[in-house]
């Protein structure tokens, strides 16, 4: 079914279009509904496009690599600018054994290991269960990469956006959780990870056992006791351990939303993820007040934004289609 | 490992995915730029993880990654540039009442999507005639002397214009039908 966004995509590919219509495609290629279908039809255009090939290395993609090189170095040369002199080359090595260790250990284990890429779309939480036996909720938006078979000296999967991992227990077979900026290792444990891609804050908070943290940047690691919630900041690559109340870390598994001490934006982002809507605002016109709100579970939009708008004063809001549209009073 | 081969193992994985990431982005985005500068950033960060460039798995986090960048980019416009869009009214058509149908009502946003595609793909002046008689519901003969054409001429632009119209639409109808 859905052919029709199989052929909006080839016919928009295939046409030289206006400003104006490209826009218009764009909207509706990234609006909520029917998303699943849409992902299908850009997945089948993926498959289609074509990959590169080694006999022939194409000028531009000889350049292209030159210009990754370059960031690359200046990403490196931004970490290690934040080492004191006496940890500079340490730290060069223990990255360099780090990589290659794991390198070697995935490479090991990983000839016929069939990843299984789950995805949580919009307003929805899923329940998983992988081979070992650990217990996952995985966030709405959130997607979590994992084998087919444990097979290897690790249990590694791979985590962005939120999830709540309950790990079954094996000493010998220690449960990783990778993500883009950091790695948490865990044995027999329940923790809860925050890695969504457009948020800069990072947190994971530990609800029982231990686990250790690790930044794919640096050598530093954490070591969580139960309640401690570890927070890093990528921009301003501060980390910090807080005591966050456990049952404001673990709403969103009841279904509930819960703020503290937060701007309406970071606000919006969240509900965003919740409801299928999409908030549409000039970034100016919102204030940098912080608010703290609390709903219970299968509260409405609607619910939602009247009380936030009653407390805020000053912005008033319309639902339209899929679209939240906010602006000032 | 020794970097050297680190290094190398990044750049046949670069070689192989590298171009795809980038056309994939720019055919969406239709910006070769901005396609470039997505591919460079989700390259940068996956010279960090090596756990990533496992055959199966690269390629499933590299759709991810160029689908999420592609989706942010477009988010984050939509915002800046609060247009409005035009609603083509499909219901002024009389010529395509032959396809109404429950699905076209499900499917309505995407229809009046495959119509506009088709008035994009049309030459100018034929899209012009047609917008003109369809939707701004001018006569032939006023068109004929706005546009500077002959009755005949007019006729026959919207003649080709509905056989577009009716050649995409059937396509896709065929396809959810069967």
């Amino acid at each position: 079914m859905g052919n029709y966004f199989n052929k909006i995509i080839d016919l928009f590919v295939k046409t030289d279009v206006s400003a104006d219509f490209q826009a218009e495609f764009q909207k509706w290629l990234t609006a909520e509904k029917f998303s699943e279908e849409k992902d299908s039809a850009l997945k089948s255009l993926w498959q289609k496009t074509e990959e590169g090939n080694f006999a022939g290395i194409s000028s531009q993609t000889q350049q292209s690599l030159g210009e990754v090189h370059k960031k690359i170095k200046q990403r490196q040369r931004k970490v290690n600018i934040r080492f004191l002199h006496f940890w500079q080359v340490s730290a060069a090595c223990l990255t360099i054994a780090l990589l290659s260790t794991l390198y070697f250990a995935i490479n090991k284990k990983s000839v016929n290991a069939d990843l299984i890429e789950q995805y949580t779309p919009i307003a929805e939480i899923t329940h998983l269960t992988l081979p070992d036996g650990t217990q996952v909720q995985l966030n709405s938006t959130a997607t979590l990469f994992y084998p087919e078979q444990f097979t290897g000296e690790t249990r590694s999967v791979y985590l962005i956006g939120e999830a709540n991992f309950k790990v079954s227990k094996n000493k010998k077979q220690p449960f990783i959780v990778k993500s883009n900026d950091l790695q948490v290792t865990a044995l027999g444990t329940e923790f809860n990870m925050q890695v969504y891609p457009g948020n800069p804050i990072l947190s994971t908070t530990l609800l029982s056992g231990s686990v250790e943290v690790r930044f794919n940047n640096m050598t530093t690691t954490h070591i969580l006791k139960p309640n401690e919630q570890l927070i890093y900041n990528k921009q301003t690559k501060e980390d910090a351990i807080n005591y966050p109340d456990i049952g404001d870390i673990t709403a969103w598994q009841r279904g509930e939303l819960v703020f503290k001490s937060v701007t309406l934006k970071e606000i919006f982002t969240v509900l965003e993820r919740k409801y299928p809507y999409t908030f549409v605002y000039a970034l100016n016109s919102l204030k940098d007040d912080k608010y703290m709100f609390r709903f219970k579970e299968k509260t409405s939009l609607e619910e939602v934004m009247d009380i936030i708008i009653g407390v805020a004063g000053n912005i008033r809001y319309s639902i339209e289609g899929d679209k939240c549209y906010i602006s000032p009073l | 490992m020794d970097t050297e081969l680190y290094k190398k193992e990044f750049e046949e994985i670069f070689i192989q995915h590298f171009p795809k990431v980038r056309t994939f982005a720019a055919i969406l985005l239709k910006s070769e730029q901005e396609a470039e500068d997505i591919a460079q950033d989700i390259f940068v960060k996956l010279w960090e993880q090596p756990d990533l460039w496992e055959k199966n798995l690269v390629r499933n986090y590299l759709y991810t990654m160029v689908k999420n960048h592609i989706f942010n980019r477009i988010k984050r416009k939509n915002i800046e540039s609060k247009y409005l869009y035009s609603q083509i009214n499909s219901h002024s058509l009389t010529e395509m009442e032959e396809f109404k149908d429950p699905l076209n009502e499900i499917y309505h946003e995407e229809l009046q999507l495959l119509l506009k595609l088709a008035l994009e793909q049309m030459p100018d002046k034929r899209r012009q005639v047609f917008e003109m008689s369809r939707f701004m519901h001018l006569s032939n003969h006023t068109i004929a002397e706005k546009m500077d054409l002959s009755i005949r001429t007019v006729e026959q632009h919207i003649y080709l214009a509905l056989k577009d119209l009716k050649k995409i639409i059937l396509i896709a109808l065929f396809f959810i039908k069967f």
